[in-house]
């Protein structure tokens, strides 16, 4: 009895814990009436107060320091800004749950970063629910470079606004679209005598010859993020998750495209080519299926995979990774899906109900949208990080080729922000200097060759409407659909049964799943 | 008259409760004050907090607390008994937790039982240390070790195929999730509960057996009517205390081990919530099933205890 009291206690607990502090987050309304510039129109700003940002670190940073403000890159951004910033950081594995108990706790940090457009409910609904407040007008007013900007992209703001015109954050501007694609063992290919696969067929051939020659258990392993990204889904048209076709939006488990893949990967899957157990496997496996020669092929990035690989290789010499070309059908063809990162991303900077002045956060957010802000994100400091060599920045080699032993990412990472940013402009030039090897360079022509930029579907905000009966469908069509794609390609249900399952699909309400995303990408283009 | 009668006895009754307890504790206040603190503990986070299940009937966002989040009745109750999913995953739990009662835990009764056959110490201690070992493991590793072990290439898969027996990727087939489940649960912790069972065993009064002895018992039936009988109660207890439980399955075990192919068979209430209401910040939809199990986990406790109180004579209270 006791126990049960405790345990039910426990549970409750948390959720008083929730609310109790609830009473503190009296709204706090922007006084329009302040004047334009209250903070100046220069870095630094005259200020003694406190600003705290919460914000994710990667494993780039924590292998030299802690906390942001630690790094050399913190230190400078403080100084530059003039702003005494304190930074809130979530470990490096529980950033998710992490971000969910801060929003829980009531007590919310000046600045949160966080992947906005992707807010279960839409970012709409992180505004409504008190979360973080509407930019429009403190961007109007306080920040200048990030006005300019958007000015100068005017189709670029239509994708941090919602619908009913709020604008929720300042993004992260990517310069780079394609950035990960497969991942093949070039020496194995080299020593059968190969040629770098195209089609889903020379591919399947490929596969097998790996299998047959190499002894690969598992010639391709990955997990089932490849096929959202455009990776062989490709080749079939569809890729498995909301997409477009002109105007037309798509759901690719609910796609004709979907079962001629489904056939395809099962039969990979019983002539044990696909890696068997793809179904629960981790990054850590994968990656030592790739260095231990169980496998041949991959999905991954150009420095999480081809770097990643090329660095912790040991023994073999002739050892050589590269990116290959999303497959596609027939010879000649392009993949009509591949990943694409649309140049305003999910990530961005927004400002909580419970910033104590949100004109300087604003303010303090912009700078790293001025010229001397994107510099020091992208290139560091100079004469640490970087020297001008012909009126450029370069990177020094103490970044290229640490002398501590530290990685590019991990040196780098102390003077700048180059990855894991979620806010400012990142520079092509910059990234472009962190590819150190000719197959790393080769690697971004590679992936870029697929289609995926005309079926990116991005920045939807659902009404609140259309979010009530989201809430009640997706999850069962979510579920569905991706425990099927795995019995489908293991074999545990025959393929004859897709007929079954795209009727069991529209039961759940697939054809008002898509409406619905029909409608909100219809608003969004029309903002 | 008579309720009148009735009524003095009682009022009458509780005065007498009353003065007897302030008597008591003038007589022994350290003792009151050595279980203050413990009062206090359960007010406070047991007690206090219960408020919160009102969260089960509103669309509740933090920053607006209890007070302040809108009303909407039992529409989270509604949703959830008519979710596509809740026949498999009511099925899923009561399954698995039912299947871990029938067969994990006699497990380590028997277990306990045998040991306590032995008399050489020197092997019944390190047998008892070794069995009790895996218990430490933590659950991340443990799932890493029995996702290992299982994949196609793992050891057990080939093992098994050797004598002829072909699973392949054993937790991607719907059937597997539960033997897997149970034998692995069984591996880590029947060592450790047999523990209980060891020391109720240790209190058996050794003139039972001599009497029995006397009275030309074989061990067969001293183990029966003398052992058995004797730690009775224990086993009651703990089946009880197991039934109270018996909608909260190895909520973490499963999320480490399951992947979306075996659902079916795998998918549990916690996890389904942990997917659906905590990672869409749908707190008061958790929050209504959580009251939802604590609820039948109640009634179950309750009809357990008075089962056992009618057949055995041993329960809880």
């Amino acid at each position: 009895m006791k126990k049960i009291i405790a345990k039910a206690g426990v549970l409750i607990m948390s959720a008083v814990m929730l609310t109790s502090f609830a009473g503190c987050g009296s709204e706090k309304k922007v006084s329009s009436d302040v004047k334009s510039g209250g903070y100046g129109d220069s870095y630094p700003i005259q200020t003694d107060e406190e600003v705290n940002w919460w914000t994710y670190i990667d494993a780039n940073i924590t292998a030299t320091a802690q906390n942001l403000g630690d790094t050399p890159f913190g230190k400078k951004f403080i100084e530059n800004t003039g702003v005494n910033i304190k930074f809130e950081h979530p470990s490096a594995s529980g950033g998710a749950e992490q971000f969910n108990l801060m929003l829980s706790s009531g007590e919310l940090p000046d600045i949160i970063d966080h992947y906005w457009a992707d807010f279960p409910g839409g970012p709409e609904k992180a505004i409504k629910d008190g979360y973080i407040i509407d930019l429009s007008e403190l961007i109007d007013k306080y920040a200048p470079n990030f006005k300019k900007y958007m000015e100068e992209h005017p189709d670029y703001k239509k994708h941090i606004t919602t619908d009913s015109g709020a604008i929720y954050m300042m993004p992260y501007i990517s310069a780079v679209t394609t950035s990960g694609g497969l991942i093949i063992r070039q020496d194995w290919l080299d020593e059968l005598g190969l040629d770098m696969p195209e089609t889903i067929d020379e591919w399947y051939e490929v596969l097998k010859a790996f299998k047959e020659k190499k002894n690969a258990i598992a010639p391709l392993s990955a997990d089932t993020y490849m096929f959202r990204a455009g990776a062989i889904s490709g080749a079939y048209g569809i890729t498995l998750d909301v997409y477009r076709d002109g105007d037309v939006v798509k759901y690719g488990y609910y796609e004709d495209g979907y079962k001629d893949l489904l056939t395809t990967l099962n039969k990979w899957y019983n002539e044990k080519l696909f890696d068997n157990n793809f179904a629960s496997i981790d990054a850590q496996t994968i990656t030592s299926n790739i260095l231990n020669g169980t496998s041949g092929v991959t999905y991954g990035g150009i420095t999480s995979g081809i770097n990643k690989f090329m660095s912790a290789k040991n023994g073999d010499p002739a050892y050589r990774v590269v990116a290959a070309p999303y497959p596609s059908l027939n010879k000649g063809e392009i993949s009509e899906f591949g990943q694409y990162i649309f140049p305003v991303t999910v990530f961005g900077s927004a400002v909580s109900s419970m910033c104590k002045n949100p004109e300087l956060a604003v303010r303090l957010i912009d700078y790293t949208y001025s010229e001397e802000g994107i510099n020091l994100v992208n290139y560091g400091i100079e004469g640490e990080s970087y020297t001008m060599v012909d009126g450029q920045p370069k990177y020094t080699d103490e970044i290229l080729n640490n002398s501590n032993g530290l990685t590019l990412g991990q040196a780098l990472s102390q003077y700048a922000k180059p990855y894991n940013c979620y806010d400012s402009v990142q520079l092509i030039e910059a990234y472009e200097q962190t590819l150190i090897t000719d197959d790393m360079k080769n690697a971004l022509g590679v992936w870029k060759k697929h289609n995926g930029s005309e079926h990116i579907v991005t920045s939807l905000t659902p009404t609140e409407e259309e979010q009530t009966k989201l809430a009640e469908i997706s999850n069962a069509i979510d579920t569905y659909a991706t425990e099927m794609f795995i019995k489908f390609v293991t074999g545990v249900e025959p393929i004859e049964k897709f007929d079954e399952y795209k009727a069991n699909l529209e039961k759940m309400g697939v054809k008002d799943f898509i409406k619905i995303k029909q409608d909100s990408y219809d608003r969004m283009t029309q903002r | 008259m008579q309720v009148m009668e009735k009524n003095k006895a009682a009022v009458i009754k509780k005065s007498n409760a009353i003065t007897k307890t302030l008597a008591d504790i003038k007589k022994y206040p350290q003792l009151y004050i050595m279980i203050l603190p413990v009062i206090v503990f359960y007010i406070l986070f047991s007690y206090r907090p219960m408020y919160g299940v009102l969260m089960a009937f509103q669309d509740f966002v933090p920053l607006k607390g209890i007070a302040g989040s809108d009303f909407v009745g039992f529409k989270h109750f509604i949703t959830f008994f008519n979710d596509i999913y809740f026949g498999r995953i009511l099925k899923n739990t009561v399954i698995i937790s039912f299947a871990s009662i029938i067969f994990c835990f006699p497990v380590p009764i028997i277990f306990a039982l045998l040991l306590n056959e032995i008399k050489n110490k020197y092997i019944v201690k390190p047998v008892q240390t070794i069995s009790y070992m895996p218990h430490f493991i933590s659950m991340v590793v443990f799932c890493g070790i029995i996702r290992d072990f299982t994949k196609d290439t793992g050891i057990i898969t080939q093992m098994l195929s050797k004598i002829g027996i072909e699973t392949g990727t054993m937790l991607s087939k719907p059937s597997l999730f539960l033997p897997i489940y149970l034998i692995s649960d069984i591996w880590k912790d029947a060592g450790w509960n047999a523990i209980i069972y060891m020391a109720a065993l240790a209190g058996v009064d050794q003139q039972l057996y001599d009497a029995a002895k006397v009275d030309g018992a074989g061990r067969w039936h001293q183990l029966w009517h003398v052992t058995i009988s004797s730690i009775m109660p224990t086993i009651v207890i703990m089946l009880i205390m197991r039934l109270g439980s018996v909608l909260n399955v190895g909520f973490e075990k499963i999320l480490l081990l399951y992947n979306p192919g075996i659902y079916e068979t795998s998918d549990v209430i916690s996890t389904y919530v942990y997917r659906k209401g905590l990672q869409e910040f749908n707190y008061g939809y958790s929050t209504a099933v959580n009251l939802f199990n604590s609820v039948i986990s109640f009634i179950m406790l309750i009809a357990a205890n008075q089962i056992s109180k009618k057949t055995t004579e041993y329960a809880l209270w």
